[in-house]
């Protein structure tokens, strides 16, 4: 069976007068059910390849290469396809959660005007089942007091929990693939602990893929079974993330290892004290 | 001990340079430039005297007089030179006023108390709401029609909007862990402003500077055109335009080349400022 | 006998709260001294900020006092000097902490001029690349400026200008936060390293466990605005009382084991 996204020899391109090229050669594929870990430091490209794969790089960024999503034996390709097309793929198929929730949300909407419109358009929902649907989605991602949160603003709701209501609506058409580009790193370490729970539940039962991109190895290393090596717009290193630990292949992914390792070290407490 | 961690990302982060080219700016700079010079060479030599009015009346343009003549005998030419010093003067003049007054008046709302900072901004937004050729008649009709009557009012009039940016933008300065870094390191408030705050607020500055400066040449211009610039011998190109009213379907020259160094003018001007922001890369020195 | 109290930065019981606020801390006790490591570990709206602020006499506490070598600060100018020679920040964002219309030279001599540090201009270049030297840096950095550097290199900058007084405490607020990984570790060992020739006393302010038990030797838990558990980092790591402190801790992600 082929891959629900197949990239292959990716590239993301600064067009001319300035051309230059910000990544290279990316390949890979992400199969049904498969969560994929994509780690690098800031400026490895990451995030510009996920951009790539979602079409949504803005002029003067332009893609090479291809991205294929195969659903149903459909096969649409996220570099050439018009955006008409992958407005299509957006959100049923494959679909994304930020950083940053304070941009990826709509500042001026309601929280539950902004869950309506996907579940509306994907899902062909109506009034009192549209209702019923938004407070669903936010008491899956855990949020508490539904209701109330579906009537706030953005800005009136903590970043945890922004950062749930940008997952439900991410999930909120059912897409077969997410892309989550570093979503825990602004929020606070306890709280990042339950997004990342909730991601990992969500995405296991509907059988959903991720993609899963940070500069955090630990993080990667809990979430995912492969792991996508970026380093200077390149891919370095593709492997399950068990023998990546173990035995990096990649001299910059050893030491990266091996920095993580050092780090991690610290919280192990010798009893003699240091 | 283990061996030490390999510094693999020793790379110096290069600035990305976008290509700094900016047709506006040198369109601007060069129609800029032009004006600017005519103005310098003014100063030194016109090729007939102001007063001199031997020419004739109404002449075409000719060899003896390149842009004919107005309805007094004088030559044109040297009339729109001096026009152009009159609208240099005016330019600066104004735009430095706006430049001392607002910048003065925006850090003050930037650094004050919520107070200050609240009752000057809304004085400002009624400032700005307030229509420029008006305040500036007000000014003229209250200290009589002067050349510096005119420069005093337009260069308050904008300095409400000069205010305002300043007010923002250094605000946003001061809230840069810099500053801070520079407060611990002992520097006083003074020097801060001085060595932190305009450094970084001036980038953001010039563009609407180059913008009134053109501003400020209509609005001579039209002061002027009203009567209400300085008294005669009023060198404006906008008296030049009214002296030529009269007389436009007999001698078209007169009134049309005020008009086009005006438009020449303005256009450089406000080119210059696009091509300023143009040229202000977000990755360049400066924080605004 | 008087407890020896030279050098040492204190908070003794510093509440605050912003105008018409919420009161941000609430009683709030803890010190510093040469040769000390301290971290303060707390999430977003703990009130951690604030205490730095308060420490490095920015603002002033609405009730308790901050005292330097037993005496609280002193917000006149002359003392104020006196207080900021000794004690120096180190701030987390390595990208706004330096003014990018500022070469890196006159970014770390600043301090020596505006403290009143005695030497003229060639004092001050010779001591700008003696600091250089300290963490690492080329010598032809003081010439360039800030947008020439990545951040890790940004940030021994930041931390050369924070030694370029002598100080005997530094307060660092997330030096490492906005650092990749590969390039932590080492400014965690220069931080180190310069502590220990230097005998400086370390506050570090972080929501990161892993930085706090990498440098501090004692660490104290801000939940709210209070402190909820202090004690040695060993102890907190291995035997953490609290329910947060045990929350934090088990909340911090882990490599799976080599």
């Amino acid at each position: 069976m082929s891959a629900l996204l197949s990239v292959e020899d990716l590239g993301v391109d600064v067009v001319p007068p300035d051309a230059r090229r910000l990544v290279e050669s990316v390949t890979f594929d992400v199969h049904e059910g498969e969560r994929l870990g994509v780690i690098g430091e800031s400026g490895s490209g990451k995030s510009l390849t996920a951009l790539a794969i979602l079409g949504l790089l803005a002029h003067p960024l332009r893609a090479r290469g291809h991205a294929r999503f195969t659903v149903g034996g459909a096969v649409v390709d996220a570099v050439s396809a018009s955006q008409r097309r992958l407005d299509r793929v957006r959100g049923a198929t494959v679909s994304a959660v930020f950083q940053e929730p304070l941009a990826s949300l709509d500042p001026l909407m309601r929280v539950g005007d902004q869950l309506a419109w996907p579940l509306a358009h994907h899902r062909g929902l109506r009034g009192d089942a549209l209702r019923r649907a938004i407070l669903d989605a936010l008491a899956d991602v855990q949020l508490p007091a539904p209701e109330r949160i579906a009537r706030s603003y953005i800005h009136e709701i903590s970043g945890g929990q922004r950062q749930r209501v940008a997952i439900a609506l991410a999930l909120a058409a059912g897409p077969r693939l997410l892309i989550a580009d570093e979503p825990t790193t602004a929020l606070d370490v306890t709280v990042q602990a339950g997004v990342l729970e909730l991601l990992q539940r969500e995405i296991a039962d509907r059988g959903m893929s991720l993609i899963f991109i940070s500069h955090d190895l630990p993080v990667v290393s809990a979430v995912a079974d492969r792991v996508l090596v970026m380093r200077g717009g390149r891919q370095a290193e593709l492997d399950e993330t068990r023998r990546l630990l173990r035995s990096p292949a990649h001299e910059y992914t050893r030491s990266l290892v091996a920095a993580s390792r050092r780090l991690d070290a610290f919280l192990e407490v010798h009893p003699h004290g240091r | 001990m283990t061996a030490p961690v390999e510094l693999v990302t020793a790379v110096v982060a290069r600035p990305r340079r976008r290509s700094r080219r900016s047709v506006n700016l040198i369109v601007g700079v060069t129609l800029f430039g032009l004006i600017a010079a005519i103005a310098v060479v003014s100063l030194f030599w016109t090729p007939y005297a102001l007063q001199d009015t031997s020419g004739g009346r109404l002449q075409p343009p000719s060899g003896a007089h390149w842009a004919g003549t107005d309805k007094l005998g004088r030559d044109l030419f040297s009339q729109l030179m001096v026009g152009a010093r009159l609208a240099m003067a005016v330019g600066f003049g104004s735009v430095a006023i706006a430049a001392v007054i607002g910048i003065l008046v925006g850090l003050i709302a930037a650094v004050a108390g919520r107070w200050v900072d609240d009752a000057l901004s809304s004085l400002l937004d009624i400032a700005i709401a307030f229509p420029t050729l008006l305040l500036a008649m007000l000014i003229v009709a209250w200290r009589g029609a002067a050349l510096d009557s005119a420069i005093l009012a337009i260069g308050l009039a904008g300095s409400a909007v000069i205010a305002r940016l300043t007010r923002v933008t250094a605000a946003r300065v001061l809230a840069m862990d810099f500053v801070t870094a520079s407060r611990t390191s002992g520097t006083g408030p003074f020097r801060l402003v001085l060595l932190h705050v305009l450094p970084n607020i001036w980038p953001t500055l010039i563009v609407p500077f180059a913008l009134q400066f053109g501003g400020a040449v209509v609005a001579e211009a039209s002061l002027s055109y009203l009567g209400l610039g300085s008294p005669p011998p009023n060198a404006s190109w906008g008296r030049m335009l009214q002296d030529a009213q009269s007389t436009v379907l007999v001698a078209p020259t007169a009134a049309i080349l005020p008009g086009i160094l005006l438009v020449l003018t303005i256009v450089g001007t406000n080119l210059l400022a696009d091509g300023l922001r143009d040229v202000a890369d977000p990755a360049s020195r400066s924080i605004s | 006998m008087a407890a020896d109290t030279r050098g040492v930065l204190e908070a003794a019981d510093v509440s605050f709260q912003y105008r018409r606020d919420r009161p941000v801390l609430h009683g709030v006790s803890v010190a510093v001294g040469p040769g000390q490591s301290l971290g303060l570990v707390g999430e977003s709206g703990a009130g951690k900020t604030s205490l730095l602020r308060l420490l490095l006499g920015l603002d002033a506490p609405t009730s308790g006092r901050v005292l330097f070598d037993g005496a609280p600060l002193d917000r006149g100018s002359r003392g104020l000097r006196a207080f900021r020679r000794a004690v120096q920040p180190v701030y987390q964002d390595p990208f706004s902490s330096l003014d990018p219309r500022r070469t890196v030279g006159d970014a770390i001599a600043e301090p020596l001029r505006s403290l009143g540090l005695p030497g003229g201009r060639g004092e001050r270049a010779q001591r700008v690349a003696e600091l250089l030297r300290d963490v690492d840096l080329p010598a032809d950095a003081a010439s360039r400026y800030p947008e020439a550097f990545s951040g890790g290199q940004r940030q021994r900058i930041a931390i050369a200008r924070a030694l370029a007084p002598r100080p005997r405490i530094i307060l660092a607020d997330e030096p490492v936060s906005a650092l990749d990984t590969s390039v932590r570790m080492h400014v965690i060992e220069l931080f180190l390293r310069l502590a220990h020739e230097n005998g400086i006393g370390i506050l570090l302010v972080s929501h990161d466990l892993t930085i706090v038990s990498a440098l501090c030797r004692r660490m104290a838990v801000l939940e709210a605005g209070r402190i909820v558990e202090e004690g040695e980092t060993a102890d907190l790591l291995t035997a953490p009382q609290h329910p947060y402190t045990q929350r934090l801790l088990s909340a911090v992600p882990r490599l799976p084991a080599a």
